[in-house]
């Protein structure tokens, strides 16, 4: 199954079409508070990246069997084996002039909600080849989305472009502070959601809200609030099946109700054993 | 179907925002009589602009824009009478189009919005232009405290005090602030249009401002008597301005009596704990944002309140 | 009575002045996936402080040894995050050990543990130099402030769910998005700057 599906494939679905900040809502912290000028967004992209593909990586060859309240652990480990020697590295040889917000921030990617999400939906179910791909494609999604948000706030704000004075007559303050960022990503959600309709009409969104689009499975009915139970919850054992993307599907905020022809079938067995129970409740 | 709906939203928008234009003409033409052709500079900047980004974002989207729809007239009146005569005329500009943009257009229009456009677009000019919205620079020669907005000088805890000389240059608004909000008395007349039109949702506008006097009386800002402290607190900034124009903003009331008066209180409470420790001397704007944030809550815990009231009451008998 | 004082304007601070989530940005993801539960927000509020208070707690003990003065962020953080990765096992285990917790509930303490909210309050006690007590009220409020965060999205959510009248290109995730801003606008209100600069 995972031969059939192409880098480009992954790539389009997971970088763009359910790109994870302005779909799927993950990751928001590095863009929102940390993000406010170019440089910032260009380290923190770094860092994003290496760390979400070497835990995915590392996830998909080693910890299918581990139950997931442990992997969960395992994911901030990694992460901050990954992250905390870089920083060090830094700041011992002043490569970066790091400000006190950016040594705070950068290892707060460690316990990013990205990487449990792409590991748990997609690494720990699917191939290290398939992994790689995932990570390497929702990696570079957020990190263009972290790339123009740090570059406009930059402008916005500060009339720089990676420390560049850049003159602008006017300034907006208000941009350098998260509120400034969510408008900011509302309308690049609005024109992403416009060129997806646009480009992939197939994939385009119908009109769901907003949380439903954030967690559910390809090919499944369940609703995000179960998507939500299940991921956090223990695995099914043994069994791990090959699912071909980590990309939602739109699904209803609302409980999923059994479908009609399942609670039929469920009639029809149960009257096929000779038990007369109404499973649809309409009978008296 | 769904354009007969538009239309008819649109309709039902044009009638109540034109009892809200009604009444901000008074302001208005108060704003034009102390501060002259600069007032009606902001005003026009202001109008224009939120009427050309609802015309540009409705193309953009494809949605079809209706002059009728005089929501847009409102909003960008609104932000011209919460700001100072001497702004520079980019500001009014920009947030009468952040107003829009923001916290109506992406919500489906103004009788959907679920936070008061106007409040949206002059708190986001609070933040991006603290200091050209809270300068106050024109005609101030002959103003009773120069330069100073009686926010201001209650924000430094400067001593106030009224007398018979300065009272009525207090509550006619005839003191350095936003240009069309400080007086007073048009304000009781506008409340007083609004209860023969929409006197529901005068509810929250008595909450909101009972909250505020009660947090006058306890935590006063001027070594004063609670009389004095009151008074300066609501002729103080756009307080009792957002009073009667934000909260009563027909898509963000609560429905409920006593849900409405919560509401307004809930408004107040946080309107004056942002005056006292907050970083701005205009917070009605801010105070209302939060409210309609909390607005929800406040609706859903009162109901479960007079619900176990009922019960118990039922229970009782 | 001063450290009670301390302890509830920290606490007061962290909810509304500086409200974590909505003013800072920090959990904002996890409080927009929480916010499709309402009936876990207590849960939330309760654990959040509690890993909160009891990370901040022990890593405020660390920083108080001489050698942690001069000691590199990238030492600083990789501790802090040893002591929330120690705490969340030790709860995480004594819970399924010994109470035969569900996976539901791990999944729960999951998400309360470890996110940038939590990870963060450290690193501000540190920074703003915040007392024993003044720690314990930031952990208290930060759980509050998580909570207080997911309820107004909650509702928020459920308005938009409702609205159709909200146009097609802003349907779903930038509704959202502009909905969580305004409510990012309001509080600030209080204050007009970044935590961390």
């Amino acid at each position: 199954m995972s031969n059939n599906i192409s880098f480009k494939d992954v790539f389009i679905k997971g970088a763009v079409i359910y790109n994870p900040v302005l779909i799927q809502l993950v990751g928001l912290c590095p863009v929102v508070a940390a993000s406010t000028t170019f440089a910032r967004a260009a380290m923190l992209s770094v860092v994003l990246c290496v760390e979400l593909i070497v835990t995915c990586t590392v996830a998909s060859a080693l910890f299918k069997k581990i139950p997931r309240w442990v992997r969960v652990l395992l994911y901030l480990i990694i992460g901050t084996a990954i992250i905390c020697p870089l920083l060090w590295y830094i700041e011992s040889f002043s490569l970066i002039n790091l400000s006190l917000g950016m040594k705070i921030y950068i290892p707060l990617i460690a316990v990013n909600s990205m990487t449990a999400v792409h590991c748990e939906q997609f690494s720990v179910k699917n191939s290290v080849k398939l992994s790689l791909y995932d990570a390497a494609a929702a990696g570079f999604g957020a990190s263009i989305i972290i790339l123009i948000v740090g570059a406009v706030r930059e402008l916005l704000a500060n009339s720089a472009i990676g420390g560049m004075p850049v003159n602008l007559p006017i300034t907006f303050k208000g941009m350098a502070l998260p509120f400034g960022c969510l408008i900011l990503l509302g309308f690049m959600a609005a024109g992403l959601k416009a060129f997806v309709a646009r480009m992939y009409p197939q994939n385009s969104a119908d009109e769901e809200p907003v949380v439903s689009e954030v967690f559910a499975d390809e090919n499944s009915e369940v609703t995000e609030v179960e998507i939500f139970d299940e991921f956090w919850a223990e695995p099914q054992p043994e069994e791990v099946p090959e699912v071909p993307m980590s990309v939602p599907e739109k699904t209803s905020v609302k409980p999923a109700e059994p479908s009609f022809s399942t609670a039929e079938e469920i009639d029809e067995l149960l009257k096929s054993l000779g038990i007369d129970i109404d499973i649809k409740g309409d009978k008296q | 179907m769904a354009n007969t709906a538009s239309k008819q939203n649109i309709l039902k928008a044009s009638q109540i925002f034109g009892d809200y234009i009604v009444m901000i003409l008074a302001p208005c033409i108060v704003s034009v009589m102390y501060y002259g052709s600069r007032a009606m500079a902001v005003i026009a900047v202001s109008i224009l602009s939120a009427v050309v980004c609802d015309f540009a974002a409705s193309f953009i989207i494809r949605k079809r824009f209706l002059l009728r729809d005089t929501s847009n007239i409102f909003i960008g009146a609104a932000i011209a009478m919460m700001m100072p005569a001497s702004v520079p005329l980019y500001v009014p500009a920009i947030a009468s189009a952040a107003g829009v943009l923001t916290a109506k257009i992406p919500f489906g229009g103004s009788l959907r919005a679920p936070f008061v456009p106007a409040a949206a677009g002059f708190a986001i000019a609070s933040v991006c232009f603290k200091e050209q919205v809270f300068t106050y620079a024109q005609n101030t020669e002959d103003k009773l405290f120069g330069a100073n907005s009686l926010a201001s000088l209650l924000a430094q805890g400067s001593s106030v005090h009224i007398n018979k000389g300065n009272v009525f240059e207090i509550i006619s608004g005839n003191i350095s602030g936003p240009m069309g909000t400080g007086c007073g008395i048009l304000m009781v007349a506008c409340c007083c249009y609004l209860f023969v039109r929409r006197r529901s949702a005068l509810l929250a506008t008595g909450g909101f401002i009972a909250a505020c006097v009660i947090f006058a009386v306890l935590f006063p800002r001027v070594n004063s008597n609670a009389l004095t402290s009151v008074v300066l607190e609501l002729s103080a900034g756009s307080l009792l301005f957002g009073a009667v124009f934000l909260i009563t903003d027909v898509s963000t009331l609560p429905k409920g009596s006593v849900v409405k008066v919560a509401y307004g209180a809930v408004c107040g409470v946080i309107c004056m704990i942002m005056r006292s420790v907050g970083t701005y001397e205009e917070t009605v704007c801010f105070a209302a944002l939060m409210a309609n944030g909390f607005s929800p809550v406040i609706e859903s815990s009162v109901k479960v309140l007079s619900s176990r009231k009922m019960k118990k009451g039922a229970a009782e008998k | 009575m001063r450290i009670l004082t301390d302890l509830l304007m920290t606490a007061l601070y962290t909810v509304f002045a500086q409200n974590l989530v909505l003013s800072s940005g920090l959990g904002m993801s996890e409080a927009i996936r929480v916010s499709t539960k309402p009936g876990t927000f207590g849960k939330f509020a309760l654990m959040i402080s509690g890993f909160s208070v009891v990370t901040s707690t022990l890593c405020s003990l660390i920083d108080s040894f001489k050698p942690m003065e001069a000691m590199p962020y990238a030492v600083r953080a990789a501790i802090y995050a040893g002591v929330l990765a120690g705490v969340y096992i030790i709860v995480a285990a004594v819970m399924r050990l010994f109470f035969g917790s569900s996976a539901k509930i791990l999944g729960t303490l999951g998400i309360a543990a470890l996110n940038t909210l939590v990870f963060t309050i450290p690193h501000i006690n540190n920074s703003a130099a915040y007392s024993f007590a003044g720690s314990i009220g930031s952990g208290i409020g930060a759980g509050i402030a998580f909570v207080l965060a997911a309820a107004l999205i909650n509702s928020g959510s459920r308005k938009l769910a409702e609205n159709e009248d909200i146009p097609e290109i802003f349907k779903g995730t930038p509704a959202m998005f502009f909905y969580v801003a305004m409510l990012s606008l309001a509080f600030a209100g209080f204050t007009d700057s970044n935590i961390f600069g």
